[in-house]
Parts: structure tokens; sequence; C-alpha cells
């Protein structure tokens, strides 16, 4: 058993980095809460906790060479959960932010965050778009924050981009194609993930990456957000190189 | 009465509890409880815990000093550490924080008659808004939290218990006799084996509820007996401010226990060493 996970673990360090491995990880943290109340403790020690899986899963994504990593953090729905929860969650995106942005910036990662700007406080904007020109030219790890996000909205909001350059005169609308959808979202520039991975044994893709996981691997994963570590990391990688990824056609891999 | 009862202690085999430690005991009970529960509650019920705790030290502190004029500074004082409670809990950055800590602390000053009216006034305000600041900033530290908290509540009880009771039993030199005349060496080691036994054992509990510290064992222990040291030192250091100031108990609030800065001067001390180390590690990374 011991000497398996001793020979496949080198394997997934070395030998697959770049062929067999996702680029784009996409993760949906689930169970934080679920995590806490497993354990009488209160919900916002979930939430802390989720924070040190966050860091565990980049450093992870950085071992393994994958170059973008996304992570869902705080959905658009999030906001019908109570007061006090809507205020842990973003005291907490702003603390990972204000206490991590260093250290992350001297990883050589890339921060980028997609979601709604609009309607957040003006301090968590201010902090968001710090992050982001700070780390603008590392070249490391693209660390993904989805905030406020909502695959849907997204969509809506690069129709009405579109539709107001129509409107204007700059885009004629037989010119529209797949590309130029993508490259009005949020997530322009970035691979669409290969591999979307949830956690706390939820299957469902909950409005997220709606347009960009069209041909994306999924693992669901029964353990909670706070309790995914690097093991669990490497098992839905493992899992998802044993997958054959076809694309709609017959066989990626053989063509 | 209670004299008579202490010295008749030590020959009788089984004693019989004091009324005075019996109160003590209860009171503690009750104090603990609170403090767990708003803990364990969190948000504005914990913060506001705090912010009661410290607008009571620091009536304690400006009547044992007797700041004069007396109630108008302790109003400015007192709304100051309410308004540092609000904006803690508005999550309002740095800047903003210490500029309403610093106009609160000038106005006090301002308001004060004279100079030693203003140090102690403007040394009490700051004394009150560590205990009334760090705990609730420990319980929402991204790598401290509820245990970060629960580790300096019991290093600080496990010092208190363990330095009255072996202190008691074993006896021995004393510690600082010219301040506080009860007080052993004996006890001094005891607090502090007992702080990082509690210490390891917080630590330990954590784990097993999946939670963790982001220190080793050893660094748990060093600061346990750091934060042991640190609490049986605020303590001496309140009582040679009383025998300054030539009053026994800060205040009668706590039944058993005199005022509330009686009870938490070694957990005063803890929050500053803790508060030390955060910003510490705030202005270096």
């Amino acid at each position: 058993m011991s000497g398996e996970a001793k020979r496949s673990a080198p394997s997934l360090a070395l030998g697959e980095v770049g062929e067999g491995m996702p680029t784009h990880v996409a993760i949906i943290m689930d169970g934080n809460g679920r995590w806490a109340a497993q354990r009488g403790l209160p919900r916002f020690e979930g939430h802390r906790r989720g924070v040190e899986a966050i860091r565990r899963a980049v450093r992870t994504a950085g071992d393994l060479g994958i170059q973008y990593l996304t992570v869902y953090s705080f959905s658009a729905e999030n906001w019908r959960r109570p007061a006090q929860e809507v205020s842990d969650l973003m005291g907490l995106l702003k603390r990972f932010v204000r206490h991590d942005l260093a250290e992350l910036h001297s990883n050589n990662i890339r921060v980028r965050i997609i979601g709604e700007r609009e309607g957040l406080a003006s301090d968590i904007r201010m902090l968001l778009d710090e992050a982001e020109q700070l780390t603008k030219s590392n070249t490391g790890l693209t660390l993904v924050i989805a905030f406020n996000y909502g695959g849907r909205q997204e969509i809506v909001s690069a129709v009405r981009a579109l539709a107001r350059k129509v409107k204007d005169g700059l885009l004629d609308p037989a010119e529209i194609d797949m590309d130029t959808v993508a490259a009005a979202l949020d997530t322009r520039g970035i691979p669409d993930p290969d591999l979307v991975i949830r956690t706390s044994g939820e299957q469902r893709v909950s409005n997220f990456l709606t347009w960009q996981t069209a041909y994306s691997e999924f693992v669901f994963l029964p353990c909670f957000w706070p309790d995914f570590d690097e093991a669990t990391f490497r098992a839905a990688i493992d899992e998802y190189c044993r997958r054959d990824r076809r694309f709609g056609g017959l066989s990626a891999r053989a063509g | 009465m209670v004299a008579d009862r202490r010295s008749s202690l030590p020959s009788s085999p089984k004693p019989a509890p004091s009324k005075e430690l019996t109160t003590r005991i209860l009171s503690a009970l009750v104090m603990i409880a609170a403090a767990l529960l708003t803990a364990y509650w969190g948000g504005w019920p914990f913060a506001l815990f705090w912010l009661a705790a410290g607008i009571a030290i620091l009536l304690e502190w400006t009547g044992m000093t007797g700041v004069e004029p007396r109630r108008p500074v302790q109003g400015i004082l007192a709304l100051g550490l309410a308004v540092l409670t609000g904006l803690f809990l508005m999550d309002a950055g740095m800047g903003l924080f210490v500029a309403a800590g610093l106009f609160f602390l000038v106005a006090g000053v301002l308001v004060a008659r004279g100079g030693t009216n203003r140090i102690w006034s403007a040394s009490g305000f700051l004394y009150a808004a560590l205990i009334v600041l760090v705990p609730p900033i420990v319980r929402d530290h991204l790598d401290l939290g509820i245990l970060g908290l629960l580790w300096m509540f019991a290093v600080v009880w496990a010092t208190d218990i363990a330095a009255y009771f072996t202190g008691r039993s074993l006896g021995g030199p004393k510690l600082c006799p010219p301040i506080s005349p009860k007080k052993t060496w004996s006890g001094f080691i005891g607090g502090i084996v007992a702080a990082a036994a509690a210490g390891l054992l917080v630590a330990w509990g954590g784990e097993r509820y999946g939670l963790s510290l982001p220190f080793g064992l050893l660094g748990i222990t060093i600061l346990s007996v750091i934060a042991s040291v640190a609490s049986q030192l605020g303590d001496l250091g309140e009582s040679a401010l009383k025998r300054h100031c030539d009053v026994k108990d800060s205040s009668h609030l706590i039944p058993g226990h005199g005022g509330v800065m009686d009870r938490l001067d070694g957990f005063w001390a803890v929050c500053l060493i803790v508060a030390t180390v955060l910003l510490t590690i705030h202005f270096t990374a």
C-alpha cells in the first residue's frame, strides 16, 4: 500500500507535469460551516480553517506545476445567508488578502479576481484592486479568486458589454463568435478549467464558471473544505489523469 | 474571621473550605462561563463583554489613582473604548483605528487637570483599550482563532490556580515581599509548570478538533512559560499600583475577588505579550 503511494507520488511530481496534468484547476470550496458544526465549533472557525486550506491548495498547485488555480470563495448567492455569516465571509477574504498578499507576491503568484465589483464596500474593492495591481507582472501560478461571482451574472454582463458595442457601431453582430464572448467574460485570457473539484459531497455546479466549464472534468470529494490537503488534491488529480477527455470528439488523446 | 479560619487550615487534616474561598470559586466559575460562552458566540456579544470589562477597568483605574475631574475624564475615555469596539465590529482599517484611539486619548489628557492626572488618564485608557481589543482580535485572527483565545485563558487560569495552591501548600521563600507579602517562589514556579501543561493541553485538544496553532509543541511550551511569567508580573504590577494608591482592591465589583482589574491583571499582561507579537509580525512581514 505504502509502496504504491511512493510510486505514484513521484510520477505525479515529475513525469506528468505538463503532459497529462491539468493546466487550470478550479475548486468549489464547500463545507466550512458543516465542518465546524460537526465539531461543535463556531461557524467562523470553519471559515478560518478554510483559509488555511486555500493556502495549502495554493502551495500544492505550485508544487504540481499547475498554472491556474481558481477558488470559488463567495458567490453572488451567498448574500442570502444571514448578515453575520456574510460579514464573517467578507471579513475573512479581506483578512486573507491583507494577510497573505505580501507572501503570494513574494512567491511570484499572480492574483486575479473574478465576479461583480459593483455593490461591494469600497474598502474591499480597493483591496481587490490592490491585489491585482501588485501581482500583475508575476509569472508563477495565477490564483483566480471568484468573489461575489455568479456564472450567469458574468454572462449577462458580457452580453450587456457586447450589446453596447453593437449599439455604438463598434461591433458587427455577425462577427460575434465564441472567442468574442469569452473575451468579454471576467476570465478573459485564462484558459478554461480542465478540472473542477467540489468538496463536501455536493454534486452541483452552483452557477460556477457556467461558460468556461463546458468541457471540464468534475471530481466530487466527500471531505469538507477545511480537510482538503495535499493528499486529497493529489488524489483528485490522479482521478483526473485516469479520465479520457474527448472534448466531444472520439478521443482527444488519440488525435 | 477569615484569618481565623486560615490559621486553623494547616493543622486540620481535611480542612473545610473557607467562606471566602467558596465565594471566590463561585464567582470565578460564573466569570469563566461568561468568558467561554461569549468567546464561543463571537461577534458583538463577545466584543461587548470585553468592552464592559475594559470600561470597568477604566473606572477602577481612574478611581484608584484619583484622576480629576473624575466623571468627565471617565466619560470621554469610556466613549473612546466604545468607539474602538464599534470600529472593530465594522472592520474599519488600521488608520481609522489609530486615529480614533489617539483622538480620545488626547481628549482625556486635555480634560484631566495637571500632569499626574494626565499621565494616569492616558495610561488608564491604554491599559483598558488593550483588554477591550486583544481578545476579539485574537478570535478573528486567521492564524489564532478561538484556539488562540482558549490558550490565553488556559495559561492565565492555570497560572492563577496553581500559583495559589502550590504557594499555599509548599510555602517557602517569598517572591517579592515589599509588593505582595503572600506570594512565594514555589507558587511562581508551580504557576509556570501548570501553565505549560495547560498550554500543551489546549494544543492537544485543538488537534483533536482539527484546530491547530501555528507553533510546534516546543513553541507552545515556551510561549506558555513566557505568558505565565507575564501573567504573574502583571499581577505583581497591579499589586504595586494598588500599594501606590493605598487601596486593597481595585473595587468590589466581583464577590470574593475585588475588582475587575484584580481579576484581569494577569490576563492583561498576556494580552500585552500577544499584541506585541502580532504587531511585530505585522510590521516585519
